[in-house]
């Protein structure tokens, strides 16, 4: 096998991986209805392709296509060499198609409605590797008349290979023939011939020009079809551009150019829809973008309005975060005679604390107290809490359900905008507006018990360095030491020195023990400044990067859910698309045959 | 009776303008544009125009791209007055030979409406690719005093502003002269351009050019049989030209008349197609040499044909498919409005239900401070040296009930966003049966309804809403309603009223002494507070809305209950009129609410719709009924009175000129 074989067949796999993926993307089911309709055009490509690879290895169906008196059928005659299609000059002279084909070829791979044709059956070496149809012309019935030549010929159409546009200096520039050749040119290859050499003028290049815009125009035949053919039949050869049509006729479509020809049209067929689908679904972006705008900008207001009411609960409830810090600071020094202190100070706060909790109004405060309750007990406390309806408790975070209202109605609009489904920010079956506010809030409060939990044990090791330890060990030691001292000497040397010395009395205890309370109040105190240092700031600090950060569930799952699901079938449509473009670059057929630029998915109406 | 083109002419303009009218008027309506009305058209471009005694004809020569329309209209001209070109849709542009002096009797451009006039200079001017409709037009020595000759675009190439320059003339022309081939007689584009010839009643000379004589000859008839049974078209004269390109080139281009219907004595052309001398009496008759078709133009009857012209335009204006149809449709969509306004009145779009209540204390706060208004002489003295008092240490209470229970919102505030909550549930319900009409499908209300449900109009909506509703002095609403409704009961209940004022009156005789009692027991300034609190109770608990003693702290303290407590127990009558000014500020806040809604959510939708349903009931329209009464009898008129006097001036004129009748003429042929 040549490389060049190789490349080939690695290139149809391809186009089959393409179709194969086009076929998964058009079977799901969205809640958008432009994206269901998208996926309906892609399915009716996917039908016609279907037909297309059934005949893949089929001979070329060409087929004639102009207006009346153009000379299709004289054309046909002399390419073929004989009279097998009537000619004429009452108009329109062919109203039913003929299929003209050699006798060997079978005509039951082709997938035509073969009742409509009128079958012809020649021998003729241009006939060798294709089947021809001369076709009714599109220009002598109205556009909307049923049963005309038009609809005859829109059927029979979306079957062929390759188009043999003919057409004359009359009749080049015809807008009925143009707009249907618009429709048809897609998933086709294309041959323009002008006729009627005998008579009229060589228009090729203005009748060029006008095609340029919208077709790939390789070549235009300049012939006389009926010199031709009486050439032909007297048994000489015909010359100049009809001889070389007949040679593109005979070479370029031959057996071996089928599967290419076959496959640039498909590809030419699945771009057209794939561009459709684009633009289809491409309408709405604006609408989606919005949508999607207004919904982060929900987003942060809400986020940010929950942390502007944290920072003002936590910020209120200083002796918790006293307490929470202070345990945190005599875990970390053991025992010490300051922290023996602590924590008879942290023990007495603990006591006040556990009775906090069961006024614990808001989660804030449950979150602060959280780590310093044995981790049982408050899990106790919260299904308890759950039972009697969590929402309540969660509310309280001051979150404006208002808010959450005005957003729905807000969203409510994009959603008609965009043709999303309205029930989409509907609360859940079941589920009030306040449940819903809750779920948001119990998700940022889990954060923001981390976070507590994180800013605690940074403030605590902060302000309880060893420098700071050892001055607060210090003071309330010097201060027992010196009552010891003073009890000591007065004890062990003043009476003994001086009789007149007594022993101190019981005062000196009691007024001692006195001002060691209030020595220790004192260092308890200042340490409690101490620790609480910074305290606001890093509250802020707190507030500000929650406000800032991005909450994995939104207000309205099911929307999220719906939008994430939409962008992976664009993206996916996109990739099809661009893989569709690669391969139709990579297919190009030669350049004998001409195709159209503008491809046009309106082919379909027409799918057999 | 006999009516004149002038006549008439004075109520096609009256027409017009009404329909003009009623077009402005309609615009609510979605009815299809006046313009894109071929009868319409017809009216501005062939009827305002040339209804009037000064009759001129007016020949176009019209046909498909490439065909040889400009060769046939330089034969005419018997110049190149007109570029030809070997390509396509070349004609872009009208050009028109005028005879001499025939500008200085009529305005050019008022016969031709939407043209650009342009004096002629080169015959390539018309190949200009424009997007303006221009019509170049030139003098011709050799034309009669009232005819115009006029070179066309094409009618079906793919540039399309070329088929509508040619129907704008088609419209204004009395004369076509159809250029047809054998590739195009047949053609749907084609076709359709002379079936509204036909029904227009244009008078139609064909001419088939690029003929391949001999070989053809049997074919015409077939060709023409074909064309005329497809579009109506008869034509009075008929001409072969064969295919020459010299002789079309150098003006040179032969025209063989042939006739047609074909006489019926002859034999069948169909039938005889192969044998060549069937035809033999079209080619009799015939002379073989070629003739000249501005001569046979001169021939024609100007005032019959002009007449037949005009009465076909103006039966096209009359019947069903005209004016009337469109007085129907505009009818039939101003039904559909009237159903469709009458849904969106029966559904009360904007109705509000669920609304919050006022506070008691609020209200009393209002009540009390109507009463001190209405107190006078020493017994207003002593309440209010009392009532100092009373706010001074209500005050404090106050004080150490914020530090208790943190910073309380005002209860005004309160409310208000509890009316928040309440505008936000009437918004929703408003955008649910917004939807629900929406979902109803009531096609004219569709694209309204969408983009009333979109997004932009609700964030529009919301702040709109928003903003007024923070902007609402609530209290001062609330202290109007109450004065207004106490002064009410001052007027309405004056026995009341007066017992009242006693009660009152006793009451402040009544303080000192318990303050004193309450001195003397050691209560001392706070028992004068509780003094206070008691002398008031004594009052207000008659009046039933006495539960503030000085304001809402102390309200809160007391609470709620012992106010409906003690209202039970007092009037049922006054605590009915409590009530009302309870319900009547509810009423008054929700009807501002759906005011609003009115206003900036529905905006004029109801007026416009109410409008657009009465239309068919508005002077311009029913004017327009009797009007095309009018003109149907005057048409009748113009029918019987044949001899009309531009008739008579025209034929003359074409006699007088030494020309022929086409009749004369066809007769001296054979």
């Amino acid at each position: 096998m040549s490389d060049a074989e190789l490349a080939q067949l690695e290139l149809f796999a391809q186009i089959d991986e393409l179709v194969r993926r086009l076929h998964q993307w058009s079977q799901g089911e969205s809640s958008w209805e432009p994206l269901n309709q998208s996926r309906a055009l892609v399915r009716r490509l996917l039908t016609r392709l279907e037909t297309l690879r059934v005949r893949l290895e089929a001979p070329l169906l060409v087929a004639t296509f102009g207006g009346t008196g153009t000379g299709k059928s004289s054309l046909v005659n002399a390419l073929v060499g004989t009279e097998c299609t009537a000619v004429g000059r009452e108009r329109p002279t062919t109203s039913r198609p003929v299929l003209i084909a050699q006798s060997g070829i079978e005509l039951q791979p082709l997938n035509l409605p073969l009742d409509n044709f009128e079958i012809v059956r020649v021998e003729s070496p241009v006939l060798r590797d294709i089947v021809m149809i001369d076709c009714p012309d599109p220009d002598s019935n109205d556009a909307t008349a049923s049963g005309g030549n038009l609809e005859i010929l829109r059927r029979v159409l979306p079957h062929c290979d390759v188009l043999l546009y003919v057409s004359t200096q009359q009749k080049y520039r015809s807008a009925r023939i143009l707009d249907e050749l618009d429709v048809a040119a897609t998933g086709c290859r294309l041959i323009f011939v002008q006729t009627h050499a005998e008579t009229d003028e060589d228009i090729r290049s203005d009748w060029r020009k006008s095609l340029d815009e919208r077709y790939e125009v390789p070549d235009v035949f300049f012939v006389d079809s009926v010199q031709a053919l009486s050439e032909q039949q007297s048994g000489r050869r015909p010359g100049g551009d009809f001889a070389k049509l007949q040679d593109l006729l005979t070479t370029r479509l031959a057996a071996v150019q089928r599967l290419q020809i076959r496959r640039a049209n498909l590809l030419d067929l699945t771009s057209a829809t794939l561009a459709k689908c684009r633009q289809q679904l491409g309408q709405f972006d604006p609408a989606l973008a919005a949508l999607e705008e207004t919904l982060t900008t929900h987003r942060q207001k809400l986020t940010r309005e929950m942390s502007r009411e944290l920072k003002s609960q936590l910020s209120a409830c200083s002796h918790l975060w006293e307490q929470r810090i202070l345990t945190e600071v005599t875990t970390l020094w053991g025992a010490s005679p300051f922290s023996a202190l602590l924590r008879v100070h942290s023990g007495l706060g603990s006591l006040l604390a556990s009775a906090s909790l069961y006024r614990a109004r808001s989660g804030v405060q449950l979150a602060l107290i959280g780590a310093m309750q044995g981790t049982r007990w408050l899990t106790a406390k919260q299904k308890q809490r759950n039972a009697e309806g969590r929402f309540e408790e969660l509310a309280t975070l001051g979150v404006d359900e208002n808010l959450v209202r005005e957003a729905r109605l807000l969203i409510g609009g994009h959603l008609v905008d965009t043709r999303l489904d309205v029930a989409l920010v509907e609360p859940r079956p079941g589920e009030n507006a306040r449940l819903e506010t809750a779920r948001f809030e119990s998700g940022f409060l889990e954060n923001a018990q981390q976070r507590i939990d994180a800013a605690i044990e940074r403030l605590a090791k902060r302000n309880s360095g060893l420098l700071a330890r050892a001055w607060y060990e210090l003071l309330l030691i010097t201060f027992v030491a010196y009552v010891l001292f003073r009890a000591g000497r007065n004890f062990f040397w003043d009476t003994f020195i001086d009789s007149t010395v007594k022993v101190l009395p019981i005062d000196f205890y009691v007024s001692a023990g006195l001002f060691f309370a209030l020595w220790s109040v004192i260092l308890v105190m200042s340490f409690c400044r101490r620790l609480k240092r910074g305290l606001i700031s890093e509250i802020t600090a707190m507030a500000d990067t929650m406000a800032e950060q991005k909450l994995t569930g939104g207000l309205f799952p099911d929307l999220d859910a719906a939008l994430l699901n939409l962008h992976s079938d664009r993206r996916r449509l996109d990739e099809m698309s661009e893989a569709c473009q690669q391969l139709r670059g990579d297919v190009a057929t030669s350049s004998d045959l001409g195709s159209t630029r503008q491809l046009n998915a309106e082919t379909f109406v027409a799918t057999p | 009776m006999s009516i004149t083109f002038s006549d008439c002419a004075e109520t096609v303009q009256e027409l017009h303008k009404l329909l003009g009218e009623l077009e402005q008027q309609c615009s609510a309506l979605h009815v299809e544009r006046l313009g894109s009305f071929e009868w319409y058209q017809l009216l501005e471009q062939k009827l305002l125009p040339q209804l009037g005694d000064d009759a001129f004809l007016v020949a176009a020569v019209v046909g498909g791209t490439n065909i040889g329309k400009s060769v046939l209209f330089n034969h005419l001209a018997g110049s190149r007055a007109s570029a030809t070109s070997p390509l396509a849709s070349g004609t872009k542009h009208v050009t028109c030979l005028v005879p001499h002096g025939f500008e200085d009797a009529h305005d050019l451009s008022s016969i031709f409406p939407g043209f650009e006039l342009k004096e002629w200079s080169d015959s390539e001017q018309a190949l200009d690719e424009s997007d303006s409709d221009w019509l170049f037009w030139q003098h011709s020595d050799s034309l009669p005093d009232n005819l115009l000759i006029l070179d066309t675009p094409d009618i079906d190439s793919d540039a399309r502003v070329n088929w509508d320059r040619a129907d704008k003339i088609r419209r204004s022309a009395d004369v076509l002269i159809a250029v047809l081939t054998q590739q195009k007689y047949n053609d749907a584009a084609v076709k359709e351009f002379f079936r509204r010839a036909a029904a227009e009643d244009k008078f139609v000379l064909a001419v088939f050019n690029q003929v391949h004589l001999p070989d053809d000859e049997p074919f015409w008839p077939l060709w023409m049989n074909t064309f005329s049974a497809e579009t109506g078209v008869n034509p009075a004269f008929l001409y072969l030209a064969p295919h020459d390109r010299q002789a079309a080139e150098s003006n040179q281009l032969e025209f063989f008349e042939r006739l047609w219907p074909i006489p019926s004595d002859s034999t069948s052309p169909a039938a005889g197609a192969s044998e060549t001398n069937a035809i033999a009496p079209s080619l009799t008759q015939s002379h073989q040499a070629g003739r000249r078709l501005r001569d046979d133009l001169a021939m024609l009857r100007f005032g019959e044909i002009k007449l037949r012209t005009l009465r076909s335009a103006l039966d096209l204006i009359l019947t069903t498919t005209g004016v009337p149809n469109y007085l129907h449709r505009v009818k039939k969509r101003s039904d559909e409005f009237r159903s469709a306004s009458e849904l969106l009145s029966t559904h009360k779009l904007a109705e509000i239900d669920n609304w919050p209540m006022l506070r008691n204390g609020l209200i009393v706060d209002n009540v009390r401070l109507w009463w001190q208004s209405q107190r006078d002489g020493w017994s207003a003295k002593v309440h209010s040296f009392y009532n100092q008092i009373g706010s001074g240490i209500t005050r404090g209470w106050r004080f150490v009930d914020e530090q208790l229970r943190g910073p309380q919102t005002a209860p005004m505030e309160a409310y208000r966003a509890r009316e928040w909550e309440a505008v936000l549930d009437a918004v929703d319900e408003v955008y649910k049966r917004l939807h629900w009409f929406k979902e109803l499908g009531n096609p004219l209300l569709q694209p309204r309804l969408e983009a009333l449900l979109g997004a932009i109009t609700r964030q529009e909506l919301l702040d709109q809403i928003r903003s007024e509703h923070e902007a609402a002095d609530l209290d001062a609403q609330l202290q109007e309603l109450v004065k207004s409704e106490l002064n009410k009961f001052r007027n309405e209940s004056p026995e009341w009223y007066r017992s009242l004022r006693q009660l009152d009156a006793v009451a402040a005789a009544a303080r000192p002494a318990v303050s004193i009692a309450l001195f003397v027991t050691g209560f001392g300034p706070v028992g004068n507070a509780v003094g206070h609190l008691a002398a008031e109770t004594a009052v207000t608990s008659v009046v039933s809305v006495a539960g503030d003693v000085a304001a809402g702290g102390v309200t809160a303290a007391v609470g709620e209950t012992w106010i409906s407590n003690t209202a039970s127990s007092g009037a049922a009558w006054l605590e009915a009129r409590f009530r009302r000014i309870h319900e009547q500020f509810i009423a008054q806040r929700a009807a501002w609410l759906a005011e609003l809604l009115q206003k900036y959510l529905l905006g004029s939708l109801p007026e416009e719709l109410a409008s657009a349903a009465m239309i068919s009931e508005s002077p311009a329209f029913q004017k327009i009924t009797e009007v095309v009464e009018t003109l149907r009898t005057e048409l009748t008129f113009l029918v019987a009175g044949k001899a009309s006097p531009i008739d008579d001036v025209q034929i003359d004129d074409v006699e007088s000129s030494g020309k022929l009748s086409s009749d004369d003429a066809t007769t001296q042929a054979s």
